[in-house]
């Protein structure tokens, strides 16, 4: 991870793994949206070339990330390691697929 | 010349009215030169405005009408209608562009869709169409448009479309929509459960009927049996338009009706009547109808129409809010009734030639341990608040009850070591609906704390007829003497242990067979609830002696006709009476 104060904006970042079987679908795009949203930094998602928006649905509809895929969390602003700390928590979840 | 269709009717209730086609059209999209953007880009601000406190608001009355899991999809709508992102997408292109905001709106939402598209194995078929649903609504805003929902319907009409989704459902007026047709779909599918619900008849699994009809052209619709009849000679409709309006003048006398508690016979015995159903809120249909409790809860609704498996917390509230709404009374849950082919194809791309021979029910629920725990579990923590029975489906012997029955004491062991309270003495009970456990059903007895006789698939098992087949579904026979047989066997067996057994297939439902099957000796049925009172009112007139000799003779008669013109006979010339008794006027 790696976070710097600057300017007072502070910035967390972190490789994260999809771990849940059927990777990124629908169900889990709306809970990384719902989760985003309780957060005042912005935050972007990067899978093989691909940066979206965290808050956006749309943008989770089209990363495509399957199953094992590694994705790159950034997360800037005021509470950005709390941002990062929870996105990693849902991951880890799986989404609450069994 | 009147041309007659054969679906399945999923909702019952009759419809004699002109046609409407409902096909999704894209719109002519608008491109011309603006000059200032910031105005266009108000507009669109405005209709994004308006959009939402349109979907803010079929969110409410769908969460009031049908529970919050069927308004689901407006809160998924209403997350795509707030993307951040998109909606600045758009703004700047009109910005960049100086296009209107329509072409920007139209361009943006196809880009996404293109990507989208290139990612099948993430099956985003749903939101795909959540998408075009969100943009049509924004569109019509723009353009100005009529929107061409289904909501704003004028006449009344008969529907007929290859598919409806859920939004398109629940926004039915149902004044004036008498009735639905749909190509596709199952028993189980989204429209035919919301259209139960709504009480709009249905009938579904009509191929290519949205190309046979023509707009404004007349069409019978009867959502009990399935048919369905184009361009209907003047008696057809003669006759169809006196069935419409005995069913909706009776069910408007039941309405009214206060009846509550067992169906009682001319001799005083008592015959509980329960219902069937497959969402949270048609609990409230049933107990209004008069039941007592729900013989039949189908969970399917929990598992079809989504990418992943309902946890157990959501099928905990699902099974609470049941056992809530029956406030007190018996609930009877099902196991899953479903298989591989049904459930969605993120979990299986798995099909199977004959899949009602196949890998389905508890045959399913066998091999997948964690799932059949989640929803005993849920079940089991329900029972904490109120009875609650558990059945498991397409039992076919005394070794698959009990592999079943020992998982369930399993889950029950598991439940007790986490100190989450259940109802530890809960009965459980198996759904008879193949011969082999009708053979078996003396063993089963000693087994299962209750049978409940499922007739369709016991019928369609033992005469090995699919009744959806045209050609064959003529040879679906509740009368035959086999059926009768294997229906008193069952009943038997049950009383000679002294444990219940009811019957929930459509025949406890029809009040023509009312006496035969109380003469065979079942004193609980379980029907939809649209139904209870018109077989409360037929058991009203039966005598248990004349009903037991009854079904003493249609056991020793030789021929499926002659029973069936039995029952009939002795069936008209009671309800002959009941219909020439005055109706009082009610208003609709």
């Amino acid at each position: 991870m790696a976070m710097h104060a600057d300017s007072g904006i502070m910035e967390a970042r972190d490789d994260i793994m999809v771990t849940n079987t059927l990777g990124v679908h629908a169900r889990p795009a709306s809970m990384i949206v719902e989760t985003a949203l309780k957060f005042q930094s912005n935050i972007y998602i990067q899978y093989k070339g691909n940066m979206v928006n965290a808050k956006s649905i749309m943008g989770l509809l089209t990363l495509g990330a399957a199953q094992g895929s590694q994705l790159t969390v950034i997360c800037t602003g005021p509470d950005a390691p709390d941002a990062l700390e929870a996105l990693r928590q849902l991951f880890a979840s799986g989404f609450g697929e069994a | 010349m009147e041309i007659r269709m054969q679906g399945l009717g999923v909702s019952p209730g009759i419809a004699v009215a002109p046609v409407i086609v409902h096909a999704r059209g894209r719109w002519h999209v608008p491109v011309y030169a603006i000059s200032n953007p910031e105005a266009e880009i108000e507009r669109f601000h405005l209709a994004l405005e308006s959009a939402r406190e349109d979907l803010l608001r079929l969110y409410a009355q769908t969460t009031a009408a049908l529970g919050s899991g069927h308004a689901a999809i407006f809160q998924a709508h209403l997350m795509i209608l707030d993307d951040p992102v998109f909606q600045e997408e758009v703004s700047e292109l009109v910005r960049s562009r100086l296009c209107n905001v329509e072409h920007a709106l139209d361009r943006v939402s196809r880009e996404y869709l293109e990507k989208m598209g290139q990612l099948a194995e993430f099956h985003l078929q749903d939101r795909h169409a959540d998408i075009l649903d969100v943009v049509d609504r924004l569109m019509e805003r723009l353009l100005a448009v009529q929107p061409r929902r289904l909501a704003d319907i004028e006449e009344p009409v008969i529907l007929v479309a290859r598919d409806l989704s859920p939004s398109e459902t629940v926004g039915l007026n149902r004044e004036l929509v008498q009735a639905i047709v749909v190509e596709v779909g199952s028993v189980t599918s989204h429209s035919a459960i919301l259209a139960r619900a709504l009480q709009i008849p249905a009938v579904i699994g009509v191929p290519s009927i949205t190309a046979k009809v023509i707009p404004g052209q007349f069409l019978v619709v009867d959502g009990s049996d399935g048919t369905v009849i184009l361009d209907p000679e003047p008696n057809t409709q003669r006759r169809y338009r006196q069935e419409r309006e005995t069913f909706l003048r009776r069910q408007a006398v039941y309405a009214g009706d206060t009846s509550r508690g067992p169906a009682i016979m001319a001799d005083g015995q008592a015959v509980i009547l329960q219902a069937n159903i497959e969402l949270p809120a048609e609990v409230a249909h049933g107990l209004r109808a008069g039941a007592t409790g729900v013989g039949l809860f189908r969970t399917e609704y929990l598992f079809l129409g989504r990418n992943d498996l309902p946890r157990e917390q959501e099928q905990f509230e699902a099974y609470l809010d049941v056992v809530r709404a029956a406030n007190g009374q018996p609930v009877t849950i099902r196991t899953l009734d479903i298989g591989g082919d049904k459930l969605s194809s993120a979990f299986s791309a798995y099909h199977e030639a004959n899949p009602q021979l196949g890998w389905r029910a508890i045959r399913y629920c066998l091999a997948h341990p964690e799932l059949f725990r989640a929803q005993l579990r849920a079940i089991l923590r329900a029972s904490a608040f109120g009875p609650v029975r558990i059945m498991f489906p397409l039992v076919t012997g005394p070794d698959e009850f009990r592999r079943a029955r020992d998982f369930m004491k399993q889950v029950m062991l598991e439940l007790r070591d986490e100190n989450i309270p259940f109802d530890a003495n809960v009965p459980v009970g198996a759904m008879i609906e193949v011969p082999s456990a009708v053979m078996t059903a003396d063993i089963l007895a000693r087994e299962c704390q209750f049978f409940s006789i499922g007739t369709n698939d016991l019928i369609q098992y033992s005469l090995a007829v699919d009744r959806v087949n045209e050609k064959i579904a003529h040879l679906y026979d509740p009368c035959h003497p086999g059926v009768i047989r294997m229906i008193a066997q069952v009943v038997n067996a049950a009383n000679a242990r002294g444990i219940e057994c009811a019957v929930c297939g459509e025949m406890a439902g029809d009040p023509l067979y009312a006496e035969l099957l109380i003469g065979l000796g079942v004193l609980t049925l379980s029907m939809a609830p649209v139904a209870i009172p018109f077989v409360r009112e037929a058991i009203s007139e039966l005598d248990t002696a004349s009903a037991r000799q009854f079904a003493l003779q249609a056991l020793s008669i030789d021929s499926s006709e002659d029973i069936r013109n039995l029952l009939a006979q002795r069936y008209t010339k009671r309800t002959a009476r009941l219909n020439s008794s005055p109706v009082p006027e009610t208003a609709p």
